[in-house]
């Protein structure tokens, strides 16, 4: 069969869209790229409509349009979290309902109305509009789009809708659940937890923690391990909710987690110091042994030459490698977009289309170069109304060129090429 | 390098190291690694014969003071603990770069370059080619390539600029 998937993420952080076109990823971008707003989580108009020109169609050519979140279960599960932590959470609680009855609960009208005003369409005559769950859409990526036939999918997430650890098998087209260890027990958001103790931004500084680890000593790792996360000889673990905030609260420690490490959270931009390098290196410890370990039984339970990595902690490209140096499993993939976008629309050509999949040798992201490419007439055009000074120079003269500038160590910005999709970016095209 | 690329061009905090891009081919020649990794998302250690040895001093200094020190042949990329974030640069995905690294390794013998995201902290990443000519002029950037286009820094009219544009981004 023949037929255009759209897929979609938005209104959490990173929003992006992604086209399938007959089971290939066609295009794919970050709405922050256009709109040069960081993190953007609006709907993503631009990214769409980038999208859709790559494959040179209409929205109204689209088959099924794909979001990658089912609203209703967040939503039940903000309640049941607020419920079972009652009274505690009830602040927070009126502090983020209205935000969550406004934009969640009305999100498949907003979609709606957005999506009809991109396209010039009627919403009746808009093409069907699907949802998927937060960890299917992760999981469809890291697994659809690697070179694998088959293979074990471990996702690592902060929060989905209920699952922050989940265990999958993946085999053609098909992605068979195996098991999940439940919110509010996250490594996700136990690393968080200290992104947030040592002044950096939740969702976005968790990598500047994992920098600054090989500067500091293991210290805390038993205080860790002592008193906050119960870690099992198979990897899996529960984290003592008495030390976080997250579950009820507005922010993800508390007074006690401060004064087990000695100190309020350091505020943003202060000077860092030995204690959070040392804290810094303590978690990323931690981190490397539930990844380790879980690995480790994924293998044995599954017994797959490859595995397939995908959440926000399969970014912890520290435990990545260890993860291949140590050889747990023969080959390793980890998908470099965020995923949701991309796995939202490939979830709906495999799994609700049944489509059939073959796997590539080179993966189906095509290393990420998925976005927009610009032809020197659109650049010297731009540059002439500008008044900017250039030459043009054919590649044969100009690498040279650029070799010996930077062996003089000149930095030099480098533009080429489709623009690169996903998290984890600069990969030779915005450099 | 890793200190002045951050202040410099970036305005971000000097203990992050930057990330080498290295010629797919040639990648267990520097680091202790064989396979692929093109979305930088895997950490290996830079290989023995390639790093610098401390000296006891210096191995008795702590946290950001080791910073300063050499440890390898590669000193930009490779962290305290001589392990680097790697991405291998391939021909059939990125034929350009590709191109460019072998070209600076038949230059330098070294198929090493220190790439990191286009843009100054708190801002996305450059997306449109205006995009990359407005950050280029706000930044002490040398050269800008923009395809097959090469522009050079003191060649370019004054770049007119209201107010610190620094304020512009939020610091992520």
């Amino acid at each position: 069969m023949t037929g255009l998937v759209l897929g979609i993420s938005a209104y959490y952080h990173d929003s992006a869209a992604a086209l399938v076109v007959d089971g290939a990823v066609a295009a794919a971008a970050q709405e922050e790229r256009f709109s040069r707003k960081k993190h953007d989580a609006r709907f993503p108009a631009n990214a769409i409509r980038f999208c859709l020109d790559q494959a040179n169609v209409r929205l109204h050519d689209v088959d099924y349009v794909v979001f990658y979140d089912k609203p209703l279960v967040k939503f039940e599960r903000l309640l049941e979290t607020y419920l079972s932590y009652a009274p505690k959470g009830l602040r927070s609680f009126v502090a983020a309902m209205p935000v969550w009855l406004k934009e969640k609960l009305f999100l498949k009208k907003t979609l709606k109305r957005e999506l009809a005003a991109l396209g010039d369409l009627k919403v009746k005559n808009l093409p069907p509009l699907l949802f998927t769950e937060h960890h299917q859409a992760h999981v469809a990526s890291a697994f659809f789009a690697s070179p694998f036939e088959n293979a074990a999918v471990l996702c690592l997430d902060g929060v989905g809708e209920w699952a922050t650890t989940s265990v999958w098998l993946g085999d053609g087209n098909t992605l068979t659940p195996q098991w999940e260890i439940d919110f509010p027990h996250s490594l996700g958001l136990l690393y968080s937890a200290f992104t947030y103790y040592t002044g950096f931004k939740v969702n976005s500084g968790e990598y500047k923690l994992m920098g600054l680890a090989p500067y500091g000593e293991p210290n805390y790792v038993d205080l860790i391990r002592d008193h906050l996360i119960d870690i099992k000889d198979d990897g899996t673990y529960r984290l003592d909710m008495a030390y976080f905030n997250y579950a009820t609260g507005l922010t993800m420690t508390n007074r006690r987690f401060d004064k087990l490490f000695g100190g309020p959270p350091l505020r943003p931009e202060a000077q860092l110091t030995q204690r959070e390098m040392d804290i810094a290196r303590s978690i990323q410890v931690i981190t490397e042994e539930v990844v380790m370990k879980l690995a480790r039984t994924v293998r044995k339970e599954l017994g797959t030459e490859a595995l397939c990595l995908a959440g926000g902690v399969a970014l912890n490209c520290v435990a990545n490698g260890r993860l291949l140096k140590e050889e747990v499993f023969r080959n390793l993939w980890i998908q470099p977009a965020a995923g949701g976008a991309v796995g939202a629309a490939l979830s709906v050509w495999h799994q609700y289309l049944e489509q059939p999949r073959r796997a590539t040798a080179v993966d189906a992201m095509a290393g990420a170069y998925l976005g927009p490419r610009f032809s020197n007439e659109a650049i010297t055009g731009y540059l002439d109304s500008v008044g900017a000074r250039y030459q043009q120079m054919a590649d044969a003269e100009l690498m040279p060129a650029l070799a010996s500038l930077l062996a003089q160590e000149n930095v030099v910005g480098w533009f080429q090429g489709r623009m690169e999709s996903g998290r984890a970016p600069w990969v030779g095209v915005r450099s | 390098m890793q200190s002045t690329m951050n202040l410099k061009i970036k305005y971000r905090e000097s203990f992050r190291p930057f990330a080498p891009a290295v010629l797919a081919e040639k990648v267990s020649d520097w680091f202790d690694m064989d396979g692929e990794s093109p979305y930088m998302l895997l950490v290996a250690s830079v290989r023995d014969d390639k790093r610098v040895m401390m000296t006891r001093e210096q191995e008795q200094l702590f946290g950001i003071d080791k910073l300063n020190v050499p440890r390898s042949q590669l000193p930009a990329i490779t962290h305290v603990d001589y392990s680097a974030r790697i991405q291998t640069v391939h021909q059939a995905t990125n034929p350009r770069f590709h191109h460019l690294l072998g070209e600076f390794d038949r230059l330098t013998g070294c198929p090493v370059l220190i790439n990191t995201s286009f843009n100054v902290r708190g801002e996305p990443i450059v997306g449109a080619p205006e995009d990359a000519y407005r950050c280029f002029m706000r930044t002490e950037m040398d050269y800008l390539v923009l395809e097959n286009v090469l522009l050079e820094k003191s060649d370019q009219p004054p770049w007119p600029e209201t107010g610190d544009w620094r304020n512009e981004f939020e610091l992520d």
